[in-house]
């Protein structure tokens, strides 16, 4: 096999084919330079108004976002309060329950035998009395 | 003298005169898809780049700063155009290759299986396009389009120096191609 010289390899390059033009190249070209200059004006609308909803976008975006966090903590801090609300009234329904099986009495001492007590209901009633009538009760 | 007259067209064409652009397109088309078939090995493809590097040519004519460079600005716009495609090219196998999960590599059918049935002609311009850019580019215009280093340097952005080293690399690198096809005559 005979080796290659820069020559030849020279010759070889040179004689590779040419290519051309088709005959419609330049008809072409200026068909696509006539409809881009037609669409040229409703691209650049096209540009201008992506531009315009990019940049409300950025603008708009970030504070939606921040008023949704805001809505989202106080509805948060809302519930926690009404949470709380509703733990108090049920402790102070707890009392009131507890207040009303209290006897209204007072105890005044005793012996072994027998409680002194007033009953503290009797003195509503009698309104203008003013003494407690006292009463006796058996010792737990 | 030519590359003077193009300038003067390209003046014309800044100022919107589509006689003028025809006039630049007629002269260089021919050489510009010759060019073009050589760097991309594809008739059609080399002309729609073809086109693209005209109209680009047409909508930045602005741009154009004279020094009498016209050739050089004309093909430097049609390399770039061929590096930018060849990038998306590269970039569209890579992922192909990584969901297809295959190499991508190509056995090397045997030489002496095809040495009687692929003409010399035809290895050459597959050698050529298996070049990368930046040694395809500047071979072409220098052994096929017959252009001086000045003028390719001026082309491709970069110093006369390095445009022989590559054209250089890149004969070297078609010559160990070719040899194991290459019978002796032209």
């Amino acid at each position: 096999m005979a080796a290659m010289n820069d020559e030849d390899l020279t010759k070889l390059l040179a004689k590779m084919p040419r290519r051309t033009a088709s005959p419609a190249f330049a008809d072409r070209v200026v068909g696509r330079l006539d409809e881009g200059a037609r669409r040229q004006p409703r691209s650049r609308l096209w540009a201008a108004a992506a531009v315009c909803a990019v940049v409300i976008g950025l603008w708009v975006g970030p504070a939606v976002l921040r008023e949704r966090a805001e809505r989202r903590d106080d509805a948060e801090r809302l519930e926690k309060m009404r949470e709380e609300y509703r733990a108090l009234q049920l402790e102070l329904a707890e009392l009131r329950a507890l207040a009303s099986e209290a006897e209204p009495v007072l105890e005044l001492g005793g012996t072994e035998q027998v409680d002194f007590v007033i009953d503290l209901t009797q003195l509503g009633r009698k309104s203008g009395q003013a003494r407690a009538q006292p009463t006796t009760h058996t010792p737990r | 003298m030519r590359s003077v007259d193009d300038s003067e067209l390209l003046q014309r064409v800044q100022s919107g005169d589509r006689d003028a652009f025809s006039e630049l397109m007629n002269r260089h088309k021919d050489r510009l898809v010759n060019y073009l078939t050589v760097l991309v090995r594809d008739r059609a493809r080399s002309e729609e780049l073809a086109q693209e590097v005209f109209l680009k040519l047409y909508l930045h004519a602005s741009r154009y700063q004279e020094r009498g460079q016209f050739l050089p600005y004309l093909y430097r716009i049609a390399t770039n155009l061929v590096r930018s495609e060849e990038r998306t090219r590269r970039r569209r196998e890579f992922l192909f290759r990584a969901f297809a999960n295959g190499n991508g590599h190509r056995e090397p059918a045997s030489p002496q299986a095809e040495l009687l049935s692929v003409e010399l002609g035809q290895r050459l311009g597959e050698a050529i396009a298996s070049l990368p850019l930046r040694y395809r580019s500047p071979l072409t215009l220098r052994e096929i389009e017959g252009w001086s280093y000045r003028d390719i340097a001026c082309a491709l952005k970069c110093r006369e120096g390095t445009v022989k080293s590559r054209i250089h690399r890149a004969r070297e690198q078609l010559r160990r191609e070719l040899e194991p096809y290459w019978n002796g005559s032209v």
